[in-house]
């Protein structure tokens, strides 16, 4: 803001610039919106239109391929995948599950390609689709992460069944995604060795779900965001602590100044602000072995979200957050990614 | 910080500023942030086509210097022009004009490039004179240029600025042929008075009326009025019959890379300097290939473990990062190079390579495995780009689609949409070599297609075409391997081997120089050295569509023409699944199924090879199989036979 002042004022004409001054001054300070650190734009309301077909097309530059996902109840799903097949033999294949808002082509597709082109084949299903589900941010509960976890043990047959070797097989997502590849990390939730993932990476996972005597299954690598709100750091610190004190092999790495997201699209950059979004950074969940969970005293069937979610949703679970994308950190984030997977399967 | 880093010289500064950016933006970020890039691309692209640099893009602003002010001035014009028909697009209310400003001055510049000084700020302040749309220039601006530009230049008088401690000539600047369209203009209009009453200097605008003095003055000044618009006609015809983007520098100037060191951390313990050879041997391949490169020295600041890309861009200019990592295991040591687009984020392992010790590796031609990569994954990146919104409306974005269409058109749609593309591209800078080779090799994968009514037409097409763009680019290597196939189709056999070894030579890593000469080394019947070259191609990336279907159909014609008719069948076969919507491997499926007798079979695949590729026929596919080797024209013979039984006609209608 810029005020000019005349040079040939009287008296009264600068005390009534003064209190002009004085007056813009306050409203700016009342007025102003808050800002977060990282960036130097006030934060606005997440755009309509995203996610959109537009800028959010599924994962491209792959090979769309279906497999079966045997369902508790009913004949087995066809879910929808995009298989990245690298140049020449696999060092070994991941699953990514589909994030938070879905699959799209700026974060699975992202991914699908770098580590494709690091030697991985990369097989990035859509849980969503064939259960008519657009998208999770404002409601959790509508889809069971029981069932998210049994599509990713069946991406994994299929890999296996398509010639991929079981011993090297890794298990990703980012946001919810990430929350499943932590699930079928610990044997609190793998049924069978049969099923076990070499490696699970989370990438700003919702830290919800705490096995109460952690069965490490596979090799870690969580992604934190410093700021992300709606998973909060301290939980899955936490989670990573008491993996690593029972034995498990966890790397924990903190990206400064991302957010919930970091690794979205790079329209994005701009701080942007959610307010229907369910934010977990409060919420523990307790697993027991026999995968039932346990909140606020009350016990729920593994597959039963719905309920969980009601009763969190009474102290825990809270609604708005911010997020931007940081092409940075989302760079950093997947030499990282290559850099881990090369020290456990390729050296 | 030394004097020594810092050198005071005489530049043309051009400052601008977007007009009611922080209102848009409050209004619609998406929408404001792709009117900002597709403006920032119009400037990138007339500052580097007039011989300028771009010193900062900060925000919504962009600085620029230029050794002369006529480059600087004419810029600014241009781009004004150009961001008005680009905002033409748009309804008023999300229309985004810039403010320029241009002025002659003294600055001091750093060695990386920063300028500071009295001349950036009078050029700051100017911009901040100049209307929405309009371009402001300084006295001494005007005094320089003013004999040499068909402009209109309208005092605005002497000027206190901020922060300047002297007063500022200023003028408003127009092209000549630009209608006085300004709100000031248009109210003097209505009040009877011409706009151009406050002109200074050389003006074509209309005389004064007050000087009106009779039929006398008539006669004289009339001749001499005419004179002027005649040759200010003819000068701004000049000016204007420039190509106004200059595609192939701005794609250069697109693929403009930082390189850093490698990251080599028990190398560097021990004494090893592989880390940084590698970076610089790359870097100098990369800089050889005409790759606008910043050396690891501008970089070595940065943390290697964890670099910050997003300044990196910012402070060097590039779009783009190469690192890598050198990682050592059982004696062995192993190399990885990285790719990072900037602003998305995109990262790809370029290439990868395990050697017995830093001598052999620095030995080694890693660097030309890194820039055949590095090529394809700049043409993917730069599609990716101008796919998304707010992007593809320039022509340097219709290059990097129509080669990406190139590369996955198997329909005539396909290829249409590509044709499109570089015919816009080709319009908008007549001289530049991407445009007519792409254009040349529209025509030319037409008439391979099977896609074309009048193959002779088409051929004389892509030959005209491809002349076109060896004309301007004679070592250009796409065009060169795209020039040995139409010497090849017209039976000039060495010629187009000759010019195969020449593409080579220039690019030795050029996958479609390779690809096309194995071909032509199959229709030659030197089956050996045609399968020596393609097991060069198992680097092939994925996504290398047309390039993985060539070499299918060439190991399908190396079988066939060797009489192993299963293996060529297998081969077709794979072909047709990974490919269902190409026609072509239905036609040798069909002749191998006639020329075995299983007729159902053949009639089947040649059903499915007239419904996909309805102008093909006997004398076409006699065309495409061009041999001076009697052997292979004897399995060519073969071939036709087997058309001929699966009922192939000998002529479309």
């Amino acid at each position: 803001m810029t005020i000019i002042m005349r040079a040939h004022i009287g008296a009264r004409s600068f005390v009534a610039g003064l209190a002009w001054v004085l007056a813009l001054l306050l409203c700016d300070a009342a007025c102003a919106q808050p800002r977060l650190p990282g960036g130097n734009y006030s934060i606005s309301q997440r755009p309509p239109d995203l996610p959109s077909q537009e800028l959010a097309p599924p994962p491209q530059g792959g090979q769309a391929v279906t497999f079966a996902s045997p369902q508790q109840e009913g004949s087995p799903l066809l879910i929808p995948a995009m298989l990245f097949k690298p140049t020449g033999p696999a060092n070994g294949a991941v699953v990514i599950v589909n994030a938070t808002p879905g699959w799209s082509d700026f974060r699975e597709g992202h991914f699908g390609r770098a580590l494709s082109s690091a030697g991985y084949a990369v097989l990035a299903i859509n849980t969503y689709g064939p259960r008519q589900i657009a998208d999770t941010a404002y409601d959790y509960s509508k889809l069971s992460t029981h069932a998210q976890v049994l599509d990713a043990f069946a991406a994994r047959r299929y890999l296996i069944s398509i010639g991929y070797g079981a011993d090297r097989m890794a298990i990703m997502g980012t946001g919810r995604g990430g929350t499943i590849a932590l699930l079928a990390a610990d044997r609190t939730f793998v049924r069978s060795e049969k099923d076990r993932f070499g490696v699970g990476i989370s990438i700003g996972a919702d830290c919800i779900f705490h096995p109460r005597q952690p069965s490490p299954a596979s090799r870690l690598f969580m992604a934190i965001g410093e700021k992300d709100a709606v998973a909060g750091m301290a939980s899955c610190q936490n989670l990573a602590k008491n993996y690593a004190a029972a034995g498990g092999d966890v790397t924990v790495k903190v990206y400064p100044g991302a957010s919930s997201g970091f690794e979205g699209h790079p329209l994005l950059r701009l701080i942007y602000h959610d307010p229907g979004m369910e934010t977990f950074a409060d919420c523990n969940v307790l697993v027991e072995r026999d995968g039932r969970s346990s909140y606020s005293g009350k016990s729920f069937a593994e597959g039963d979200t719905q309920g969980l979610l009601a009763e969190m949703r009474k102290s825990c679970v809270k609604r708005g957050a911010s997020g931007w994308t940081n092409t940075t950190q989302k760079a950093n984030l997947t030499l990282d990614l290559i850099e881990f997977l090369d020290s456990k399967f390729r050296f | 910080m030394s004097e020594a880093v810092i050198r005071q010289r005489l530049v043309a500064v051009l400052a601008a500023d977007a007009v009611g950016y922080s209102h848009l933006m409050a209004r619609e970020e998406l929408g404001t942030i792709a009117a900002l890039e597709v403006g920032r691309d119009i400037f990138k692209a007339e500052v580097e086509a007039h011989q300028g640099r771009i010193i900062d893009m900060a925000g919504d602003s962009v600085l620029a210097s230029f050794e002369t002010a006529i480059g600087a001035v004419r810029a600014a014009l241009r781009i004004q022009e150009r961001l008005n028909e680009s905002a033409a697009l748009l309804p008023r209310d999300r229309q985004m004009p810039f403010r320029i400003g241009v002025h002659v001055g003294d600055i001091r510049q750093k060695d990386d490039g920063t300028i500071y000084g009295d001349g950036v700020n009078v050029a700051s302040r100017l911009q901040a004179l100049a209307e929405p749309g309009g371009v402001a220039i300084s006295g001494a601006t005007q005094e320089s240029i003013r004999h040499r530009l068909p402009s209109t230049f309208e005092d605005m008088g002497e000027q206190r600025v901020k922060n300047i401690p002297y007063l500022v000539r200023a003028f408003r600047v127009r092209p000549a042929s630009a209608p006085a369209g300004s709100a000031a203009a248009a109210a003097a209009a209505a009040e009877g008075v011409d706009a151009s009453a406050k002109s200074s200097g050389t003006q074509f605008a209309a005389a004064r009326p007050r000087f009106r003095r009779g039929r006398l003055w008539l006669w004289v000044a009339g001749p001499v009025l005419l004179l002027a618009l005649v040759l200010s006609g003819a000068a701004w015809h000049l000016y204007a019959a420039k190509p106004s983007v200059n595609i192939d520098a701005e794609i250069t100037n697109r693929r403009a890379t930082a390189v850093l060191a490698f990251i080599d951390k028990r190398g560097s313990a021990s004494g090893s300097t592989l880390g940084e050879d590698m970076a610089d041997t790359i870097a100098g391949h990369l800089v050889r290939d005409g790759v606008r490169v910043i050396g690891r020295g501008a970089t070595v600041r940065q943390d290697l473990s964890a670099p910050d890309f997003e300044r990196i861009g910012r402070e060097q200019g590039v779009r783009f990062v190469l690192a890598g990592r050198v990682t050592r295991a059982s004696a062995r040591v192993l190399v990885d190079t990285y790719l990072t687009e900037i602003e998305s984020g995109a990262v790809y392992r370029l290439h990868e390579a395990a050697f017995a010790g830093d001598e052999e590796a620095v030995k080694s031609n890693y660097s030309g495995a890194v820039r055949t990569a590095l090529n394809v994954r700049f043409q993917e990146l730069e599609a990716g780009r101008a796919r998304l919104p707010g992007h593809g409306n320039s022509p340097v974005d219709a290059i990097a689609l129509g080669w990406y269409e190139l590369d996955r058109s198997n329909t005539k749609e396909e290829l249409q949409s590509a044709r499109a593309r570089f015919e816009f591209a080709a319009a908008a800078d007549p001289r530049s070599v991407e445009a007519s080779a792409g254009l040349g090799m529209t025509h030319l994968l037409e008439l391979y297609d099977f896609q074309s009514g009048a193959p002779a037409a088409t051929l004389d097409d892509a030959e005209k075409a491809l002349k076109r763009a060896l004309q301007i680019g004679p070592d250009d290597p796409r065009a060169l391997a795209a020039w040995a196939e139409i010497l090849l189709l017209r039976q000039k056999t060495d010629e187009a081997f000759w010019v195969w070894r020449k593409a080579l030579e220039i690019s030795p890593e050029n996958r479609d120089a390779q690809v096309h000469l194995a071909s032509a080394l199959v229709k030659q019947g030197r089956y050996a050295d045609a399968a020596e070259n393609m097991r060069k191609f198992s680097d092939l990336q994925p996504l290398q569509l047309r390039l993985r279907q060539s070499i299918m159909q060439g190991r399908a014609d190396s079988a066939f023409a060797q009489d192993k008719d299963d293996e060529a069948y297998e081969i077709l076969k794979n072909w047709a699944a990974e490919f269902p919507n190409n026609g072509k491997p239905y036609l040798m499926l069909a002749a191998i199924d006639a020329l075995h007798g299983r007729n159902e079979a053949a009639r089947i695949h040649m059903a499915k090879h007239r419904q996909m590729l309805p102008q093909s026929c006997i004398s076409y596919i006699v065309l495409t199989y061009p041999s001076t080797d009697a052997g292979f024209i004897a399995q060519r013979a073969r071939l036709v036979d087997g058309l001929r039984k699966a009922g192939l006609p000998e002529a479309v209608g």
